[in-house]
């Protein structure tokens, strides 16, 4: 059983992780600044801007309504732009986070949104200024509730990586294609789905402990 | 310290019409003055609260604290101010991901203090608010009357000269209320702060209060000092507050055989209600009444209490005797500095009669 396809195996696991993290890190790095803009410009909010809000707003919609399929060959000349090549595992790493990107942006916001106004009225009462509010009360409140977010941002990419196989980036889902699916090896086809399952469930526990940790109710 | 003048606030409508939150306030609260504005839910205190840290940018009219017009100051200039100003609030507003010590640190970390510095001012104020022990616990172990004590000590951090209390003891039970209260009126004898306190609650004006304003429908009805408000309330707002506040109620028994006019009764007799206020409270004025004038006292309810310090005697008699004696007593108390209220007239013996 599965001769010769442990090192693959292997191999497609580490790119997977590989794409789910990398990208998954960079979309919490950009998501987050967006989404706190997301809801300090919401009318009534701290920094009230309902245009550039409902404009903010659009982009995200729009961006989260593409088909990952097509943003991946969509956005192949930008990628080569940011990555010098369109194809390979780091290729896929860059449509795999402009996709996570508008996600976590939305889950930040509404994160943020749940914070009980007084803090931001007990902030402001303190000469705190925007940014402060965001980086000392907003962001540190909103976190157990954002990392709960962001685990479900990853297992959504481990989703996502299965497609990467199409512009040559590899991973679990790719080898699943190529060889439990088009070779017929049903073992290769049941050992990744396995992974998939068991790295799953590992994120999720993951995610579920860190936040229940940073949670101090 | 705190100077408002011709404050107004008014929030547009949907429908084109206008709300008008608060209709031309005018109030001063002296520096180290503890002053307090009552009313009804929705008659504007919080709105007022907040214009005076700007929380609330006023329609018209101009807000000075500490003798600079916060609504003429850039957005920076006006932080800066806020750091004199501490704030707070009926549900506490902690920070849950921060310790006891670190959410009274925060005022500090936001003005960029040292952690030096920070942990030198924060030590005492844990000592004050009897917090020590509790530095490094989250908020959520924390009882409602601790938290608010954190709010306290974290509103004190940037040692500002006015604290800002937006009923702050409405989300506690009795007895925490009377130990924050407390608290407060140590923290004001002892650093000097101005207060200046919104609640619905005639207890907290009763025990913290030098000064009241009456709050109706945006409007303040009615200043006064808290001890005449008390025995002398101007409007019928703040004279319902004092009543609902101070059990002076007529005994329904009492309240059953009054009568306006002395026509209809065989015996009538007047009811009085005197208050004693500060020094008449402790001198024997109604013996001495008896001893000058040919008029016999019968007492059929009475309480005391302390405001301000000042002991308040209420008491309901009947007054039985002459009426040109009669009148010639009352004048007598009237002389005393005592407030009598003429309520009526009750056959003689009301209660006995029973």
């Amino acid at each position: 059983m599965l001769n010769g396809m442990w090192w693959p195996l292997t191999n497609a696991l580490l790119e997977t992780l590989y794409m789910v993290f990398v990208s998954g890190g960079l979309a919490a790095l950009f998501g987050t600044p967006i989404g706190a803009l997301l809801f300090l410009t919401r009318p009534g909010e701290i920094l009230a801007r309902p245009r550039f809000h409902h404009l903010l707003g659009w982009i995200v919609n729009t961006t989260r309504s593409i088909p990952f399929i097509i943003l991946l060959v969509a956005i192949i000349p930008f990628t080569r732009l940011v990555a010098g090549t369109s194809i390979g595992t780091t290729a896929a790493m860059v449509p795999l986070t402009i996709g996570a990107i508008p996600f976590v942006a939305r889950i930040v916001e509404n994160a943020l949104c749940e914070i009980p106004k007084g803090l931001l009225e007990a902030a402001q009462s303190m000469g705190a200024t925007p940014l402060q509010i965001t980086r000392k009360v907003l962001l540190p409140e909103a976190l157990p509730n954002i990392i709960n977010g962001l685990t479900l941002t990853l297992i959504t990419l481990v989703g996502y990586s299965a497609m990467a196989g199409v512009v040559g980036g590899g991973g679990l889902g790719d080898l699943a294609i190529r060889y439990g699916y088009q070779r017929f090896q049903g073992d290769v086809m049941i050992a990744t789905v396995v992974i998939l399952v068991v790295l799953v469930q590992i994120i999720q526990s993951g995610g579920d402990l860190l936040s229940r940790k940073l949670r101090k109710a | 310290m705190i100077h408002l003048s011709n404050l107004h606030k008014t929030y547009p409508q949907r429908d084109g019409t206008t709300v008008h939150a608060l209709r031309n306030i005018n109030l001063d609260v002296a520096e180290g003055e503890i002053c307090g504005a009552i009313g009804h839910s929705g008659a504007g205190k919080s709105t007022l609260i907040r214009c005076v840290n700007l929380l609330e940018r006023p329609t018209e009219g101009q807000v000075i604290v500490n003798g600079q017009d916060l609504t003429a100051l850039s957005m920076p200039a006006l932080r800066q101010a806020r750091h004199q100003m501490g704030m707070i609030f009926q549900h506490f507003n902690l920070l849950s991901t921060r310790t006891v010590f670190d959410n009274i640190a925060l005022p500090l970390e936001l003005a960029r203090k040292s952690r030096r510095d920070i942990e030198a001012a924060i030590a005492p104020l844990l000592a004050l608010t009897g917090l020590t022990e509790k530095r490094n616990i989250y908020p959520a172990q924390l009882s409602g009357g601790q938290k608010q004590r954190v709010a306290i000590a974290r509103a004190l951090a940037s040692r500002p000269k006015v604290l800002l209390c937006d009923e702050a003891t409405s989300a506690l039970d009795p007895h925490t209320t009377q130990a924050i209260l407390a608290l407060l009126k140590d923290i004001n004898k002892e650093f000097g702060i101005t207060l200046l306190v919104i609640t619905h609650e005639m207890d907290v004006i009763k025990q913290l209060c030098q000064r009241v304003a009456v709050m109706h429908q945006g409007e303040i009805i009615e200043h006064n000092d808290v001890l005449s408000f008390f025995t002398q309330a101007k409007t019928p707002l703040g004279q319902r507050f004092v009543q609902a506040a101070r059990r002076q109620e007529l005994s329904d028994i009492i309240k059953q055989r009054l009568h306006s006019k002395p026509d209809q009764l065989q015996h009538p007799v007047p009811l009085l209600r005197i208050f004693f206020v500060g020094k008449s409270a402790k001198d024997p004025v109604l013996s001495s009444m008896q001893q000058q004038f040919p008029v016999a006292i019968n007492i059929l309810q009475g309480n005391l209490e302390t405001i301000q310090d000042t002991p308040i005697g209420i008491m309901v008699i009947e007054m039985r005797g002459e009426e040109a004696a009669q009148k010639a007593a009352i004048y007598y108390l009237k002389q005393q500095q005592l407030t009598v209220e003429e309520l009526g007239y009750v056959e003689r013996d009301v209660v006995a009669a029973d």
